[in-house]
């Protein structure tokens, strides 16, 4: 008797969270790979002709789903580098010995805990062709306004930036974070020896931080890769002229449309989606481990 | 190279670290900066160092005035504690460092760091990572690391603190060793008296940031100047009892005069009558009275602890000692004892006719 109940106790401790993570999350996991697999299904009726691959022949014949996968693709490849880049030396300035490095340091963590929708109109605001500020600051440096939101061809470039600024914050603290584990000592010891500012920055602090900015990549590729929520605030939908479908925006497009019900086809995508994210991070975390040459970087 | 410290001060807002110390290091010397924890001995180093500015005072080198040059201006080896090596370097990298940022050519820059990895013994382990290291050998590197540049000067902050009593020993003969081979002048930090008796040539005994004695080391056993000199040097402990001076004559606790003479000036004046445990002559005629309470064998020796004016003190004796009963007297081996006034640590001395 009393031996059952040992068994059944751990069970009920994690059963809240348990239940949550099946229902929410491991049952539409799987429902969703089962329906990518049903042709002609409708979600109302739960009828379907057959189990097939109908789905996935029908998406790679799909144009919008080939730009929706160069779209994300491209910008994954291009927000993940630069944002990394951008906030590795916007870490570094926050870890010196500067004057209002706690109020720095809270200002850049702003646009994390502000709504991405609300921010987005804001940037909105600053893309307007006429009287937004980037144009204004482009006029400086001879730079013909161009019109962000209007021009499809200027769509993308907006996103990208929209979206290298909205995860600047995360990517910044994280970094940070790996900094302040760097033991201030080797700084000391490398100044003894003569060593200058980028010299140290080269030798000591990036190859003390790689493990950080490799884990951080992988956080914001597996992010970027689900681009979605930034088309609204600034195109409310895929762009213009309908040019900046995204992987996700696809899924979300064919989940929403009724007639004819589209279910498996965007089941169909997420499945692809997963993949893509999947191959891509292992990928990423196997250079990572290949060139990573030491073991221990806080002693 | 001779190091000289004119009057050098440092102060932390109004708290003052270092106090108007002057000292003469020697070319080619091992130099001890020993004293307890917050004495000021790491912040000296660092000002050698140039890692932190000096308040006050000059650094010179050779003659030379380094004060106000930069740490890597100076030509110093520092060894931190921690050793402070590279984790993403190899042993050679690491031991190649000072050379690559300036920029020697690598051919040469590696040649250089094999010869000094000899020197330390690590020439084994040159493509070993730090973390692949003992705590030993990791001091070797950071040694190594130290000494490529040819410095001036090699400076060592607590360079045995972090290994284990064998290592510790070890070591110790091995910073011995490797200075005497390259004949650098070197000063390293410690708290532990024994790592400084047993190998510096000469020991700065500080405390409370202020200079209490410069001397060899067997000088600061024999003939400490103040009541902090002795208590610090020496295991065990220096016997320390509680005595006053009156109508000239050191008196114990229990009313015991002794035979011994001093000025009038410091008649009534509390004092420590201090002494080292071999020292002291056990026997029983002659004497201060004390009694036998506890003998404790260590093999070569004994300790054997005597109540002497309600006192405890310890006596260091090879066997021969002999006594009838428990009851008995002690002298003390050539008069050799220091009077301390107990205010102000002063050591004061017998008065001779």
């Amino acid at each position: 008797m009393k031996r059952r109940i040992e068994k059944i106790e751990p069970i009920l401790f994690i059963a809240p969270a348990l239940i949550g993570i099946i229902v929410f999350t491991l049952y539409p996991f799987i429902n969703v790979i089962i329906m990518a697999f049903k042709e002609d299904y409708n979600f109302l009726t739960t009828e379907f002709t057959k189990f097939g691959l109908k789905n996935f022949e029908i998406i790679f014949n799909d144009p919008y789903f080939i730009q929706a996968m160069k779209n994300s693709f491209m910008y994954v490849l291009i927000v993940v580098p630069v944002s990394t880049a951008i906030s590795v030396i916007i870490a570094n300035l926050l870890n010196q010995n500067i004057r209002f490095k706690a109020f720095l340091q809270t200002s850049y963590f702003l646009p994390m805990v502000t709504s991405i929708t609300a921010v987005g109109m804001a940037w909105k605001f600053m893309f307007n062709y006429q009287n937004g500020i980037i144009n204004y600051v482009l006029s400086f440096f001879g730079v013909d306004a161009i019109n962000w939101l209007q021009n499809p061809n200027y769509n993308f470039l907006a996103l990208v930036i929209y979206g290298i600024w909205s995860i600047l914050p995360f990517t910044i603290i994280v970094l940070l974070s790996g900094l302040q584990n760097i033991n201030p000592l080797y700084y000391t010891a490398a100044k003894v020896d003569g060593a200058k500012a980028f010299k140290i920055f080269q030798r000591i602090t990036l190859p003390l931080l790689a493990p950080t900015i490799g884990l951080v990549m992988v956080i914001n590729t597996i992010s970027t890769f689900k681009v979605f929520n930034e088309l609204f605030p600034l195109f409310q939908g895929p762009g213009i002229a309908y040019n900046l479908f995204t992987v996700v925006y696809y899924i979300y497009y064919h989940f929403r449309s009724l007639t004819p019900p589209k279910y498996g086809i965007a089941a169909a995508a997420a499945i692809i989606l997963f993949f893509m994210i999947l191959i891509f991070t292992s990928l990423q975390i196997y250079i990572q481990k290949k060139g990573s040459v030491y073991k221990d970087g806080k002693n | 190279m001779k190091l000289e410290l004119k009057n050098l001060t440092k102060k932390f807002d109004d708290q003052i670290a270092v106090d108007d110390l002057t000292v003469d290091i020697n070319s080619g010397e091992l130099i001890a900066l020993l004293g307890p924890s917050g004495c000021g001995k790491s912040t000296i180093l660092n000002m050698i160092s140039g890692i932190i500015p000096v308040t006050d005072g000059k650094i010179l080198f050779d003659g030379e005035d380094v004060t106000d040059l930069p740490s890597h201006e100076r030509g110093i080896g520092l060894v931190f504690q921690n050793y402070a090596l590279y984790p993403n370097m190899t042993v050679l990298e690491n031991i190649c460092f000072p050379l690559e940022i300036k920029k020697v050519p690598k051919a040469e820059r590696e040649q250089k760091a094999k010869e000094i990895a000899k020197l330390v013994y690590v020439d084994e382990y040159l493509n070993r990572m730090p973390s692949q290291l003992s705590g030993g050998q990791q001091q070797r590197v950071a040694i190594a690391r130290a000494l490529i540049k040819k410095p001036k000067v090699l400076l060592l902050d607590e360079p045995l603190s972090n290994l284990d009593a064998r290592l510790r020993i070890e070591m110790r003969e091995e910073i011995r060793r490797i200075q005497q081979e390259t004949k650098v002048t070197t000063v390293f930090v410690t708290h532990d008296q024994e790592d400084a008796m047993s190998i510096a040539d000469q020991i700065i005994v500080m405390n409370r940031g202020v200079l209490q004695q410069m001397d060899h080391p067997q000088v600061l056993y024999d003939n400490p100047y103040n009541c902090f000199v002795a208590d610090f040097m020496g295991n065990p402990k220096i016997n320390k009892m509680e005595a006053s001076i009156s109508d000239n004559k050191l008196v114990l606790t229990d009313g015991t005069i002794l035979k011994y003479t001093f000025d009038d000036k410091y008649n009534d004046q509390d004092v420590y009558l201090s002494f080292r445990a071999e020292n002291v002559i056990i026997n029983d005629d002659e004497g201060i009275p004390g009694y036998i309470e506890r003998v404790s064998v260590l093999g070569k020796e004994r300790i054997i602890y005597i109540s002497v004016a309600n006192q405890i003190i310890r006596v260091i004796d090879n066997g021969e000692t002999k006594v009838k009963s428990l009851d008995c007297f002690i002298k003390f081996k050539n008069e050799n004892f220091f009077v301390f006034i107990k205010d102000t640590g002063e050591r004061i001395y017998e008065k001779k006719n």
